[in-house]
């Protein structure tokens, strides 16, 4: 594996991939999970795949169409009352299988043969390319920057909106930086994971993170750890057993994080009945 | 006659932070309040007390400007600023946030200064308000880690840490237990030396004991010489 990374330009581009895209999941993983944004952004990952559709039918790189549709779908969301979780809801719905529809539709009128989109759907960080690098850490300075230069009001708008607002705090400002961050997070992840498996690596890592840590700074730092060792354990298994990549990574994490939520809740039941032991024989003496 | 909202000239000679004058509020046919008109002398604690849907909740969103009356005249002290502690809390307990961080966000500037930290003054400010509801040595525990009282007390040193003049609590005892209930009342009595303290609560024995003035809800206000004369006419079954 290490001389395949020293010596092919492929394994190189999956690694800064695996490593820029864990960078993103770390902090709009951490945004959408406390902002309960999470079915919004699965949305907006199948929303993107319209674009993607279009790119290829009009001849431009797909990626910046799948930015254009999941910036549009998360800008529709955003724009909806606040007050009607129904209609958000079901406008998330429809606009998931509406870009997945549009996707499908734009490939098929394309001329030629139909490209290949399991890359697409199911992520292939192997066949990343150095002009994808390009694009991917572009879009991950935007979303590290807008991260750092509003941490604090950001942090206070994702707890407790409330009072951001009763603080005199910009809350819109803060949700259109939220509303804006979450789409071009994804974009980076559709070509490492894939649109339907975008979720699992924006939650599993930030989850395992949530439940040793109780501090924003640390849960997006350590779930930036935790998606790069899944990301490239995940790579290493797809080169080796030659399958999909986003496949791997997810079943990978998935698994880690299972082990540890039930390994924790395990030592969490013993200390509780080590307590309970220990108290009634005080209360005995 | 419609709502007025203006400010107090600072020169009064009696210090108010705000005067209601003749206010009603409805939701839609039901008035909640009706011709209510009470003050809030500065650095004292007020109680309101009543019955359920007496209008308690209503008015201490009035005085912290959350609602706006239907008719009457709110004035506030020129410059006050109000915080205001919900009876339920709309936030998750499983954020990730340590109590310090918690009561750092109430020294957050209004303006939005990219890229900053939190300075050592703030920092600051945070220790002592966290002191000052007897949380030390909890600054780096998480707020799910807390008890009921002790995420209360968290909430109540946030808004402590915050520049404002007046607090405001809906029902802060509901849900704690007696001893809870007791701690935090004697903090909110420790505190209206430095800040305007005005409570909605049920727990009468405790609060009439901290009280600098008591007023009887039930959709209009009745005023009383004394806390421990309302305590007195509640306690006789006195018909309010």
């Amino acid at each position: 594996m290490i001389e395949a990374i020293l010596n092919y330009r492929f394994m190189q581009n999956a690694l800064y991939a695996a490593l820029l895209a864990s960078i993103v999941t770390g902090i709009i993983g951490t945004v959408a999970i406390e902002k309960k944004l999470i079915s919004m952004s699965g949305g907006i990952a199948h929303a993107s795949f319209g674009g993607i559709g279009l790119g290829y039918l009009l001849g431009f790189e797909p990626v910046w169409g799948g930015l254009l549709f999941a910036v549009a779908a998360s800008g529709l969301i955003a724009k909806l009352p606040k007050d009607s979780r129904l209609k958000a809801d079901t406008m998330v719905g429809i606009l998931w299988s509406f870009g997945m529809a549009l996707g499908i539709l734009f490939i098929a009128l394309a001329p030629g043969y139909m490209p290949d989109m399991t890359s697409y759907l199911f992520g292939d960080i192997l066949s990343v390319s150095s002009e994808f690098i390009v694009y991917i850490l572009i879009f991950t300075v935007i979303v590290v920057a807008l991260f750092a230069m509003l941490y604090h009001p950001l942090i206070l708008y994702l707890f407790d909106e409330e009072f951001a607002k009763a603080r005199g705090i910009n809350v819109r400002l803060m949700q259109w930086v939220v509303y804006l961050m979450i789409p071009i997070g994804i974009i980076v992840l559709v070509k490492v994971v894939g649109i339907i498996l975008t979720i699992a690596l924006m939650t599993i890592p930030v989850s395992i993170a949530k439940l040793y840590f109780n501090s924003v700074g640390k849960v997006v730092g350590f779930s930036m750890l935790f998606s790069f060792i899944f990301s490239v354990t995940g790579l290493s298994l797809a080169y080796y057993l030659n399958i999909p990549s986003g496949v791997c990574i997810v079943i990978v994490s998935t698994v880690v994080y299972l082990l540890l939520m039930f390994s924790r809740g395990a030592i969490q039941k013993r200390h509780h009945r080590q307590s309970v032991h220990s108290n009634s024989a005080k209360s005995k003496t | 006659m419609s709502a007025r909202l203006h400010c107090l000239k600072t020169s009064m000679e009696t210090r108010t932070d705000i005067q209601l004058d003749h206010i009603r509020f409805c939701y839609g046919e039901v008035c909640a309040v009706h011709d209510a008109s009470f003050s809030l002398p500065t650095h004292t604690l007020t109680v309101l007390v009543g019955p359920n849907g007496g209008g308690k909740s209503t008015l201490i969103k009035m005085i912290t400007g959350l609602t706006k009356p239907d008719a009457g005249r709110i004035t506030f002290r020129k410059g006050l600023e109000t915080g205001y502690i919900p009876q339920n809390f709309a936030f998750d307990t499983a954020f990730p946030l340590t109590v310090e961080d918690l009561v750092l966000q109430g020294t957050l500037p209004r303006t939005i200064r990219p890229f900053s930290r939190y300075s050592a003054s703030q920092r600051g400010k945070a220790r002592q308000a966290i002191a000052q509801v007897g949380l030390k040595g909890f600054e780096r525990r998480g707020i799910g880690q807390l008890s009921g009282g002790q995420l209360k007390r968290a909430v109540i040193a946030r808004v402590f840490a915050s520049d404002v003049n007046l607090i405001a609590l809906d029902e802060p005892d509901a849900g704690l237990d007696v001893d809870a209930a007791k701690e935090l009342l004697e903090i909110l009595n420790n505190m209206k030396h430095q800040k305007t303290i005005v409570l909605a609560s049920h727990n009468l024995n405790h609060v009439f004991s901290i009280a600098d003035q008591a007023l009887y809800v039930n959709q209009s206000i009745q005023t009383f010489a004394s806390p421990r004369e309302l305590q007195d006419k509640l306690k006789g079954g006195i018909s309010l």
